[in-house]
């Protein structure tokens, strides 16, 4: 291979680098946490009024936290849904339409991603649950399984002779 | 007993897959032969060893031996027999098991089959491979053990997650994890032949089936995950650029710029430096992939558990990149390259411009999934990028890259004649141009898909054109036209063999452009007897069924399925929930497949007291096309890798011929 060649090629894919790093720049969006997005107040001023609508700028975001179950709602009984993200000391109300996916009742967290609406809450088009254990439950232990004993032998299942 | 004996066996396979490496490496540097014959024996004792481990661990699933942590998490007694064999690989620690089992399986298939043939480069193929396997074995021996116990002895085991009972799951992992270790042994190659100072063409035969098997099977891993995904995961689509998905794209694209600039060395001498630099880049990304799928750092559907791996793998990873290139750097004097591009209109610039589009293409889904990762660790703050990225950014490169198989096969090597390559495009090129316009004039709009439409059909017809070509040229020898054919594939499996995964590439290009564009969704809430519009379709709620089998319960919504007021049938979305997982119900969509599209339904909530019940339907246009083309590329992969005599007699009977023009033939 010529050293033009080489150059060329070099040329070439340096210029798509840039292409691709500057649409990943003008498409990412911030993923918070739910305190992070609470204590911002540039991305999160809480509730406005009509007065300051046109600043809000409706930035697409993607913000991480545990579904208060006790607010879940479906108003109307619809497809909407309601609830009420927290973190440690932050509480973000939430609006998502769309189904949830079936690990949504026992997620440990949650991310939604969408925008900050005027009335404070959060508007979610998408909603993705994170579940550390999806796979693999955690190992179990003699209280988690209600047992007494540890090594207890049970007759009928198999019993390991090593 | 047998989880004692298991771990024993993997241990004895670790011990022997370092011992590998160590005797095999000395034994090559100071040429002690004994050295060099007992590193293949421990690496061929570490193959037999670890299948004892495999085998050992099927035998605690067949036992359900709950004592060993991973058959309670992955296993009941009610699983069926399959899923007990497919839960060997279900979990963490087994999936490495599984991942050192093929590799030292790979690896002593190459051993058994080249030490004869390439006695120079086998002692150091065996000391990488060692080396390889020892990383892995040492990760399922001593830190993820598969064999490790439970403190209590459980009654029942925990069962295999419901949403991994689906047979496209049970053979997604194997056939993934079989194309990723499948690439460590053409990377063995390379790294024996600059070892060896031998970098002469000896590797690139060793390897390029090697790498063909494995693309194959990574194919399939990757085909069939998008399969899974589409019947069980209930988005409507098949791939969702999703980092886990992504780690194992990335290596697949670099193994298919590899698959071809390595032509170039065949044929030219030239990329010499490039390819090695390509083996390893690809498998770096399978060991980063690996990495990635493994250690729980994204977030996906395809995590596991957080795990402590993660470190062994990042030092891992470092030591590969740095020994890999500084050896490739002490070598490069053996890597000079035999010619230069003669012309700019060649077959050799074809294939830099395919490296350049798939090394691009590669740049933009590796910036994509590991920048959020590194900026999060620098910065503290995380950002991501969805799908609009990776569409926007990926999808063009890859149009280019179809425009260039349209091209380049009918550009010659060296020095392209221009009138040529012309006469030979015009024909496709005019009628692709026509079905442009039919599509204009039937209604399609979208300059997104009349583009990627007209270049589907212009690469499909010179493909063609250009087998046809061939086979026209033994035709007017006489041959009877699938005589010719047969001939063509018999001769030149891989040229033919290629030329069809290039038609699998276009139908598959077809099916996603159709997929994605003139996808229709909807979503409702319907009462009994309502019905909902999606597309051309009306679907009418009739009701609930639900049905009892032994592991689970299940709760369908009836949509009857019509479309221009005649009924076509009906399509059955359920909600699954297991006895022994009440907590984890799973949502089975439903798919009425036409010839031209699919309806694809899914349920969400379910109101049981008014029957009221969430729908969500979807019309993927032209889907099949992209199962379609994957079968069809994967038969081509088939085709091309298929180990045959053919290439031996072929380069036996060039041989003699050249040999019969030097000497007169005996007789004559």
């Amino acid at each position: 291979m010529g050293m033009r060649t080489v150059v060329g090629a070099g040329l070439i894919l340096g210029a798509f680098a840039t292409i691709a790093v500057v649409a990943f720049f003008s498409n990412q969006q911030l993923y918070l946490t739910v305190d992070e997005l609470v204590a911002d107040s540039a991305l999160y001023p809480g509730p406005l009024d009509a007065d300051a609508r046109g600043d809000l700028a409706g930035r697409r975001l993607q913000v991480r936290g545990t579904v208060d179950y006790a607010t879940l709602s479906r108003p109307g009984g619809g497809l909407e849904l309601r609830f009420d993200l927290t973190g440690k000391d932050g509480r973000l109300p939430v609006r998502y339409a769309g189904m949830v996916p079936d690990t949504f009742e026992q997620a440990e967290a949650v991310t939604v991603a969408g925008v900050v609406a005027v009335d404070g809450t959060f508007q979610a088009d998408d909603l993705v649950v994170q579940c550390p254990s999806k796979y693999e439950a955690g190992l179990p232990s003699a209280e988690s399984m209600g047992l007494g004993e540890v090594g207890k032998t049970v007759p009928g299942a198999a019993v390991d002779d090593g | 007993m047998t989880a004692e004996l298991g771990y024993l066996a993997l241990v004895l396979a670790w011990a022997a897959a370092v011992f590998a490496a160590f005797s095999s490496s000395v034994g090559a540097t100071y040429g002690m032969g004994r050295l060099v014959a007992s590193g293949r024996r421990a690496l061929l004792a570490a193959a037999g060893l670890s299948t004892v481990a495999v085998g050992a661990l099927l035998v605690a699933f067949a036992r359900h031996d709950f004592s060993i942590a991973y058959v309670w998490q992955t296993s009941s007694t009610t699983t069926p027999p399959f899923y007990l064999v497919t839960a060997v690989w279900g979990g963490q620690s087994g999936s490495l098991l599984f991942w050192s089992w093929t590799l030292a399986l790979f690896a002593a298939t190459a051993i058994a089959r080249r030490w004869r043939a390439d006695a120079a480069l086998m002692p150091w193929f065996t000391a990488v491979c060692g080396a390889v396997l020892g990383f892995f074995l040492t990760l399922t021996a001593f830190v993820a053990n598969p064999f490790e116990r439970l403190t209590v002895l459980p009654f029942e085991g925990n069962g295999l997650n419901p949403l991994l009972q689906h047979p496209g799951m049970a053979f997604h992992p194997p056939m993934l994890y079989l194309g990723l270790t499948g690439l460590t042994i053409p990377y063995a190659f390379a790294m024996a032949a600059l070892l060896a100072r031998r970098t002469d063409a000896g590797w690139i035969l060793a390897s390029r089936r090697w790498t063909l098997v494995a693309w194959a099977f990574l194919s399939i891993g990757l085909a069939l995950g998008a399969r899974w995904a589409y019947d069980v995961l209930g988005w409507g689509g098949y791939w969702g650029w999703d980092p886990v998905e992504n780690a194992a794209f990335m290596p697949w694209l670099a193994a298919t710029a590899f698959l071809h600039s390595v032509m170039v060395q065949e044929r030219r001498g030239m990329f010499r430096v490039w390819n090695m630099v390509l083996m390893i880049l690809t498998f770096g990304l399978v060991i980063i992939g690996t990495f990635l799928t493994r250690a729980g750092l994204v977030a996906s559907v395809h995590s596991f558990a957080q795990s402590d791996i993660g470190p062994y793998f990042l030092v891992f990873t470092a030591v590969l990149l740095v020994g890999s290139l500084a050896l490739l750097w002490t070598r490069l004097s053996y890597l000079r390259s035999d010619g230069v591009i003669d012309a700019v209109l060649s077959r050799e610039t074809a294939f830099l411009a395919n490296n350049v589009v798939f090394m691009g293409a590669l740049f933009g889904v590796f910036w994509g999934t590991l920048f959020p990762l590194v900026s999060e660790i620098v910065t503290g703050q995380r950002v991501t990028v969805g799908p609009p990225y990776f569409n926007r950014v990926v999808l063009p490169v890859l149009w280019v890259a179809l425009l260039l198989m349209a091209v380049a096969p009918a550009v010659g090597w060296r020095r392209a004649r221009a009138a040529l390559v012309a006469r030979a495009l015009r024909g496709p090129a005019a009628v692709a141009a026509l079905l442009g316009v039919a599509l204009v004039a039937l209604g399609v709009r979208q300059p997104v898909a009349l583009v990627a439409f007209t270049t589907c059909a212009f690469a499909l017809l010179t493909t063609l054109a250009e087998m046809a070509r061939a086979a026209r040229a033994r035709m007017a020898r006489g041959e009877a036209p699938h005589a010719a054919v047969g001939t063509l594939f018999r001769r030149n499996r891989r040229r033919y063999g290629g030329y069809v995964v290039h038609l699998g590439v276009v139908l598959l290009a077809a099916g996603v452009v159709g997929s994605n564009v003139y996808q229709q969704e909807t979503e409702r809430t319907l009462a009994v007897g309502e019905t909902l519009r999606v597309g051309a379709y009306r679907l009418t709620y009739e009701g609930l069924r639900v049905t009892e089998a032994a592991d689970r319960r299940s709760v369908a919504a009836v949509l009857q399925v019509r479309r221009d007021g005649r009924v076509l049938g009906s399509v059955l979305p359920r909600r699954d929930v297991f006895r022994l997982r009440e907590d984890q119900p799973m949502t089975i969509p439903a798919v009425m497949s036409r010839p031209l599209e699919d309806v694809y339904t899914m349920i969400g909530v379910i109101d049981p007291d008014t029957e009221r019940v969430t729908v969500k339907a979807v019309v993927n246009p032209l889907i099949g096309f992209v199962w379609l083309g994957m079968i069809v590329l994967v038969a081509g992969t088939l085709v091309a890798a298929w180990p045959d005599g053919s290439e031996a007699r072929v380069m036996n009977a060039e041989l003699r011929r050249l040999l019969g023009t030097a000497v007169p033939a005996r007789g004559a």
